[in-house]
């Protein structure tokens, strides 16, 4: 043995001197916990001097320390004889050991410590991260999670991923991450591309048409990133992506409804502008560029540049709009209509609207709008207007007309009605001029002729009776007395048809009275007057002219139509009317048929005329049977 | 033998002269006096008191009617004979009011005036005979008025209408005025005259005077 233990010294010689090298600590103690041996980095571990701890009772030596926490597996060892493996920590080092007990062949224990913080310390960071990962992965419902080995075979395929590309986890797991590719990427090779360029770049954009396991297709989009470790070894993948198809799909239809935008704006020959505030630049789209006349131009443009195209008689109009709207703070919006000149010189009318936008705090940043060429509209509208003012001009020039026409009516009617006045005057004038006239030659018949004949006829007579004639003489005396007589009873016929000498000797009653009896009695019809109580010395020349010429129409009338028995003439007077009345029982007439047939026949016009002459008027009723009655009436107030 | 004294006023020289030969043929018959116009015949009148004065009746400067009514007031006595170239009663009516004598027509004179002065003389009164036939028939038409007609014969409608008639309406007004038709009017009008044995429009005014109808 001791042969033996002298190898054995040297044999622990060699193996302490290993021993010592390695920085794992190791310590033995026999049966009594008596440390028989410690290497360096045991002395290191714990602080304590080999020839302090050497020989001594461990459990005493430790007692208080880091190491004294483990007393329980020494025990376990020594006791059980059995190898025990523990990690352990060391606060007050901060060290983290992996702790193996050996039970040696001395009946006491071999304790080994292997330094493992460092390890620890990834364990526990890739424990944290797994951690999380896992909660991700139960979280991310709505994301797909794929871990991919470097080949792309996947590893790991979360909930997200199940519920999004239908496959299960079992399904995936194993599976090469292009069975999610569609047809036409994975021929492209597409996958292989894409965790290449994660590789290499380390990431890979993500956002593409992937299918699900029915076939459908859905728009992934996320990231593919590269795992690698210390050694910035490649160890896989983690894919990460959401499904955007329904973004997808609103974005082509924001596409689609701009592009209809685009597409209705250019329909419409609508631009789009707008205006910096802070810069005073505008800034078009090529419609705009377009209305006019300009090639597009990305470039922003200075304020004056919009305005040199503006017609200069319309930029005040339009720079004071623009202005309202910036300052007033009610209506944000503006519209102004305003000439473009074209750079070919042609004119352009052109409506721009907008609205002013603000930022958070209120204060206007710009301006936005669209304008549309309106120019069509504008000629439409002077068309229009012209077609309008034309037509204005044409009434006006008709209603003129009409006006002149009607002042020529109206002067017509006056002259007219003066020129009727001037005639009824005339006629009233001759008549009495003609009555003047009769009654001249009327006295004149009388008074001359008539005497002359009675002078004759009394010379005659004288003659007569005076001398001593034969029976001839005599006869022829007689003779000559009878031609006078018939003579002057003829004149006197003569002077009394032309004017009776009664009317003006006893007035119109009388006149009319006898003008009714010598009627009667040639017409050999009875007559009948009443005058009541009427006094004819009021009544002026010209009426009593007028009503004793129309009585006597109206006899005449009688004689010529009535085949009447009786005829009644009567004078009243009424209030200020002088009524007089001619009625017969004769055979009487329609008035209906007589007023178109019988008017002129009757002289009821020349009648009608006469009275109206002196402001009075002329009726007729009569019916067939029931004999004719003419009323006149004739005012006599003054 | 009485001499009638006899004064011509005509405004006519050759009618005086025929006259004055005519008259003064006459034996009992003498022209007094003469004068050419109304105003001078009655002053002159008043100085020679003629019997008769020989009246024309169209004279200037107060004609004979007014001559005839101034005579006779101033002399009384003095017997007017109108000599009148009018054939109508009405100049004859007038004359006769004014006071005149007879009334002889101036183309009848040579026939008729002697007998006229001979009758105005012996205080009567000479007409000439066609005017005093008219005066006849036109004072019988006035006298032959059916007075005794009552009128409790017509009906009230028919005393309604004659009364309208009788104010001078027309059948038409009267229609109108008692909400009738003309027909109607007509047949009430001739019911009535009828009744009343009126012949004539002046009848049935007559009739309404008499039944106080009229104011």
């Amino acid at each position: 043995m001791h042969a033996d233990e002298s190898y054995d010294r040297e044999q622990m010689q060699q193996t302490s001197s290993i021993l010592e090298s390695i920085p794992d600590a190791y310590l033995s103690v026999d049966q009594d916990w008596c440390c028989v041996y410690l290497n360096q980095a045991m002395e290191h571990l714990t602080h304590m001097r080999r020839e302090n701890v050497l020989g001594r009772d461990v459990r005493e030596l430790f007692a208080g320390t880091d190491v004294a926490r483990y007393q329980s597996f020494y025990e376990q060892a020594m006791n059980q004889r059995a190898t025990v493996t523990f990690e352990s920590f060391y606060p007050s080092r901060g060290i983290w050991a992996e702790v193996r007990i050996f039970p040696n062949e001395n009946g006491g224990i071999t304790i080994y410590h292997r330094d493992i913080t460092a390890q620890r310390q990834t364990e526990q960071k890739l424990r944290r991260s797994e951690e999380l990962f896992r909660l991700l992965n139960e979280n991310l419902h709505d994301h797909a999670l794929m871990m991919l080995d470097a080949g792309g075979n996947v590893i790991d395929w979360n909930v997200g991923a199940e519920r999004m590309f239908g496959f299960s986890s079992d399904e995936m797991l194993g599976q090469n991450i292009r069975r999610i590719f569609t047809p036409e990427d994975q021929a492209a090779r597409v996958s292989e591309q894409e965790l290449q360029t994660a590789a290499t770049a380390g990431r890979a954009g993500d956002d593409r048409w992937q299918q699900r396991r029915d076939g459908s297709r859905l728009w992934a989009s996320g990231s593919t990133t590269p795992l690698r470790d210390e050694q910035h070894q490649l160890h896989g993948f983690v894919k990460l992506v959401r499904d955007n198809t329904q973004r997808m799909q609103m974005t082509a239809a924001l596409e689609l409804s701009e592009e209809r935008l685009r597409t209705a704006l250019k329909a419409a020959a609508m631009g789009t502008w707008s205006m910096d505030l802070t810069t005073r630049t505008l800034q078009w789209d090529a419609q705009h560029y377009r209305l006019l006349g300009l090639s597009h131009d990305a470039r922003v443009q200075p304020l004056a540049f919009f305005f040199q195209h503006v017609h200069p008689a319309d930029r005040e109009q339009v720079q004071k709009i623009i202005e309202h709207a910036l300052q007033d703070e009610t209506s944000n919006t503006f519209r102004v209509e305003y000439r473009v000149i074209w750079p070919d010189g042609s004119v352009h009318w052109l409506a721009s609207e907008g609205s002013v936008q603000h930022d958070e705090t209120g204060q206007p940043t710009n301006l936005i709008g669209v304008s549309t060429d309106i120019t069509e509209r504008k000629r439409t509208e002077a068309a229009l207007q012209q077609y309008r003012d034309e037509l204005e001009q044409r009434v006006a020039e008709r209603t003129t007309e009409l006006a002149q026409v009607n002042r020529d009516l109206q002067t017509e009617i006056i002259e007219r009605q003066h020129a009727e006045d001037t005639r009824r005057d005339l006629m009233l004038q001759l008549m009495t001029l003609q009555e003047n006239e009769r009654h001249r030659i009327a006295r004149e018949l009388h008074d001359h002729m008539g005497q002359q004949l009675v002078a004759l006829s009394l010379r005659l007579k004288a003659l007569e009776d005076s001398f001593h004639t034969s029976e001839g003489t005599l006869a022829s005396i007689k003779r000559l007395r009878g031609m006078a007589d018939e003579l002057s009873q003829e004149i006197h016929r003569l002077a009394l048809d032309l004017r009776p000498p009664a009317l003006d000797d006893l007035g119109l009653l009388r006149a009319m009275q006898t003008l009714v009896e010598q009627w009667g009695e040639q017409a050999q019809v009875a007559t009948d007057f009443h005058s009541g109580s009427v006094d004819d010395s009021h009544i002026p020349p010209p009426v009593t002219t007028a009503i004793y010429r129309v009585v006597q129409e109206a006899l005449t009338n009688v004689v010529k139509h009535a085949h009447a028995r009786h005829v009644s003439l009567i004078v009243e007077e009424d209030d200020d009317n002088l009524v007089v009345i001619v009625e017969d029982d004769g055979i009487g007439v329609d008035t209906d048929i007589m007023q178109t047939r019988h008017t002129n026949q009757m002289g009821l016009q020349s009648m009608q005329e006469r009275i109206a002459m002196i402001g009075g008027t002329l009726t007729i009723e009569s019916s067939p049977g029931n004999g004719t009655t003419v009323f006149v009436r004739v005012s006599l107030a003054q | 033998m009485k001499i009638v004294r006899i004064f011509l006023a005509d405004d006519h020289a050759v009618v005086r002269e025929g006259l004055k030969t005519l008259i003064n043929a006459q034996p009992d018959m003498e022209v007094v006096g003469e004068a050419a116009d109304g105003h001078s015949a009655v002053h002159a009148t008043g100085t020679c008191q003629p019997d008769i004065v020989i009246m024309d009746i169209s004279m200037p400067r107060l004609n004979g009617i007014q001559a005839t009514a101034e005579l006779k007031r101033t002399s009384p006595h003095v017997k007017v004979l109108a000599l009148s170239v009018h054939e109508d009663t009405s100049y004859l009516q007038e004359l006769m009011h004014a006071g005149a004598s007879g009334y002889v027509l101036k183309r009848a004179a040579a026939d008729a005036l002697i007998q006229a002065v001979r009758t105005v003389a012996a205080g009567g009164v000479y007409l000439d005979p066609p005017l005093a036939t008219r005066m006849v028939n036109r004072m019988s038409e006035s006298a032959m008025l059916p007075n005794n007609a009552p009128t409790a014969m017509l009906s009230e409608r028919e005393a309604d209408v004659l009364r309208l008639i009788a104010q001078g309406y027309s059948n038409k007004e009267i229609a109108t005025q008692l909400n009738l038709s003309i027909k109607t009017v007509e047949t009430y009008k001739t019911r009535a005259m009828e009744k009343l044995h009126l012949g004539s429009r002046v009848g049935i005014v007559r009739y309404a005077v008499r039944q106080g109808w009229l104011h």
